[in-house]
Parts: structure tokens; C-alpha cells; sequence
């Protein structure tokens, strides 16, 4: 009983006092906390101090989260946007190459096929391409290169296509001189050259150009086709034999540019 | 001793709070935790005033009306004595109740210096008596493991 009278005594007496200093000290609230604080406000700062760290060190570990994300996600976008502009440097590359055919050889111009396998068997020099019936070509159509002629079409499956190029033994190709008159036919000589014959009147030298004549009527006229490299004559003088380099480096052909043929 | 390092800790941790607590969202009253985890082990005659005084420091700290927490920890301390004397201690209901009946007379003793000094009561939600009272309560269960 007398510890319940000595709480309620206590608590009155500092309700009391806790009253009377709150109404005192009213007036100067803020200014006598302030004049205080040196006394009571380290520990609490230091506190603070930590807390506003911490803060700060998660923000930031969040945000270099966030940047490392959306850095890997501008990488995967560069690495897509490089693929998709070498393919479209490649696609441009190979329009140039078709629109310089288009105006240098012939308006016929059908399709560009790949290059996909080569024959290397020493009796035939064939190329394989990678396009076929289903792109619109045919047996018999011109195929040529941006340098120069490369043989012809003959055979042809659904995706496919192969062709028998001027180098081929089979291969036969009416050339005439760039800058002089006169024709003649060049017939494949493997592994890398043409033999080209003309009549004897017929004036060409090392280092003239042949580009297609149209006797045959296989190819379109103009087509370049080789640089003679040495002149003979044969048969007691009745014919003028010609050596002839072709203009295009068949190993190194990747695209064929396939023509309308006549 | 302990009862030092408890203060110490208390200031501490009220710095800390105040830094990462979510800005609009009652914390929890760590001084009141104190006052009756030292209540728990003293007699009234010392719990009541240090409460009083744990309540001014803290209205020192806050730069506000010197008095205002003071009074409601001391009411806070003195019902907290009174449900502790009428329910049986060392239970988990109680304990419960006896902080309930603490927390509400804090509020009591705050809006009684309000009501004194003629404040104007900010507009107070009951979802944020009720936050503040949650956030507190695991803290005062857990302080009373560790008798002071």
C-alpha cells in the first residue's frame, strides 16, 4: 500500500514538474535543445552518420546494379547492330557489284548467287552455286563477275545451280580483240587458262584484251574475258593461237552475278 | 554498467534509425523501450524518474518542447508498473498487454502537455499510432530477454 501511494506521489511531483518545465522553457524551445546538443547529440550524429552511409553504399550498389545491366543490355543491342550492318556492308557490296555488271555488261542481269563449291578435279573447272530453279535460273544462262566472264550454266536443280566455267575443257567462248577486228573462239585450257584461235589476219598481241564476240550467241557481247599473254601461230601459219589469262580469279570468286541469256 | 551501454545504444541506434527509416513512417520509440526495460528491473521509485529523464533527453535530441516526451514516458512507465503489479509476469500475453496499456498512456501524457500548453495535436492517423506501436512491440519483446 505504501508503494502504490510512494508511485503515485513520485509520479505526480514529475507530472507536475514535467508540466511546469514544459510551459518554461517554451519560449526557448528550440535554442535551449540547441545549447544542449554538444552534450547530447554525438552519439545520435554518429548514428545518423552510419545510417546516411549505409544508405548512400546501398543506392549505390543498386545503381551500378541497374548500370550493369543495362550495360549488358547495350552490348547484346552493339553485337545485334554490328551483325545486322556487316550483313547490310555485304548486302551494299553486292548490289555495287550487280549494278556495276548491270552497266558495264549487260541489262539482263537475273540474280547474284554465292559461290558454294568448286570442282578442283583437274579435268573440269565447275562452280556450284547456291541458288537454282526455285531463284529463276536456267541451263544456259551467262555468268559473269565484276572483272570479267565466268563461264555458263549447265545444269540446274531445285537450289543449285553449276556451271561450267571459260577455264573448263568443254567451255568454248567466241572472243574478238577489245580494239581490233576479227573473231575467234577461246576454249578452256585447265587449269587456269584459255586458248584462244583466230585467223591469221586477225592482229592480236600480249596484253590485248578479249572480251565476247556473239558468233556462238551464248554470251552477250563486250564481256570482258582475258589478257592474251603469248601469240603463236599454228597449223604452218592457217591459224593465230593465243594464251589467254582470264580476267577472274575463279578461287577467289565468292558471288557470280547470273545473266539473261540470249 | 549494462544499464549505461543500454543508453549509449539507444542514442546510437535512434541516430540510425533516423537515417534509414522510410521517410512518413512512424519508427519505432526506442526510448520508451528503454524506459520500461528499465522500469521491468527497478522499483518505482527509480523507474519513474529515469523514465521522466530518458523522455526529456529525448526531447532534447528532438529540438522540441522540453517536457512533452518527458510526460509521456513517465506516464508510459507508470502504467506500465501498474499493469505489471494486477497481471502475472514473465507470460507473453501480459507482456503484451502491459506495453499496450504503456504505449496508449505515453500518448495519453503527449496529448495531456498538448492540451496544457494549448498546442494545436497534429492530425495523428490511427494506422500510425497502430505502426509505431507494431514496430516497437518486437523490440520491447526483445529487450525484456535481457534483464537490465
Amino acid at each position: 500500500m505504501r508503494e502504490v501511494a510512494l508511485r503515485r506521489a513520485i509520479f505526480l511531483l514529475l507530472l507536475l514538474l514535467g508540466l511546469g518545465l514544459s510551459a518554461l522553457t517554451r519560449p526557448m524551445a528550440p535554442r535551449l535543445a540547441l545549447t544542449l546538443s554538444p552534450l547530447t547529440a554525438p552519439l545520435p550524429a554518429l548514428g545518423f552518420r552510419l545510417g546516411q552511409n549505409l544508405k548512400a553504399s546501398w543506392s549505390a550498389l543498386l545503381n551500378r546494379q541497374d548500370l550493369y545491366a543495362e550495360n549488358q543490355a547495350l552490348k547484346e543491342k552493339l553485337a545485334l547492330l554490328e551483325g545486322e550492318n556487316r550483313r547490310l556492308a555485304l548486302e551494299v557490296a553486292r548490289l555495287e557489284r550487280a549494278l556495276a555488271v548491270r552497266k558495264t555488261q549487260a541489262p539482263g542481269l537475273i540474280a547474284v548467287a554465292p559461290v558454294i563449291g568448286e570442282d578442283l578435279s583437274g579435268l573440269y573447272r565447275r562452280l556450284l552455286l547456291g541458288m537454282g530453279e526455285r531463284d529463276g535460273l536456267r541451263v544456259g544462262m551467262p555468268v559473269t563477275a565484276p572483272q570479267g566472264l565466268v563461264g555458263l550454266i549447265v545444269e540446274v536443280e531445285e537450289r543449285r545451280a553449276l556451271v561450267r566455267t571459260l577455264v573448263d575443257p568443254e567451255s568454248l567462248v567466241g572472243v574478238r580483240p577489245e580494239k581490233g577486228l576479227g573473231r575467234g573462239i577461246a576454249r578452256g585450257a585447265p587449269p587456269d587458262r584459255l586458248l584462244a584461235e583466230f585467223p591469221p589476219s586477225v592482229k592480236v598481241a600480249p596484253g590485248d584484251l578479249l572480251v565476247t564476240g556473239a558468233p556462238l550467241g551464248l554470251f552477250p557481247d563486250g564481256i570482258p574475258v582475258g589478257r592474251v599473254e603469248r601469240v603463236e601461230r599454228a597449223l604452218g601459219g592457217l591459224k593465230l593461237r593465243a594464251w589467254v589469262r582470264p580476267l577472274v580469279d575463279l578461287s577467289l570468286l565468292e558471288e557470280a552475278i547470273v545473266l539473261r541469256p540470249l | 554498467m549494462r544499464r549505461l551501454l543500454a543508453l549509449l545504444l539507444t542514442l546510437f541506434l535512434s541516430g540510425l534509425l533516423s537515417a534509414l527509416w522510410p521517410q512518413g513512417l512512424m519508427a519505432p520509440d526506442l526510448f520508451l523501450v528503454l524506459a520500461l526495460w528499465y522500469a521491468q528491473g527497478s522499483p518505482a521509485y527509480l523507474g519513474l524518474p529515469v523514465a521522466f529523464l530518458l523522455g526529456l533527453l529525448q526531447d532534447l535530441l528532438g529540438y522540441g518542447l522540453v517536457g512533452l516526451h518527458g510526460v509521456g514516458l513517465l506516464f508510459a512507465a507508470y502504467a506500465y508498473y501498474a499493469a505489471n503489479r494486477r497481471l502475472a509476469s514473465g507470460e507473453s500475453l501480459p507482456a503484451l498487454v502491459a506495453f499496450a496499456w504503456a504505449f496508449a498512456a505515453k500518448w495519453l501524457g503527449h496529448f495531456l502537455v498538448a492540451y496544457w500548453l494549448r498546442l494545436e495535436i497534429p492530425p495523428l492517423i490511427p494506422l500510425d499510432l497502430l505502426l509505431e506501436a507494431l514496430f516497437t512491440l518486437p523490440l520491447f519483446l526483445l529487450a525484456r530477454r535481457f534483464r537490465p
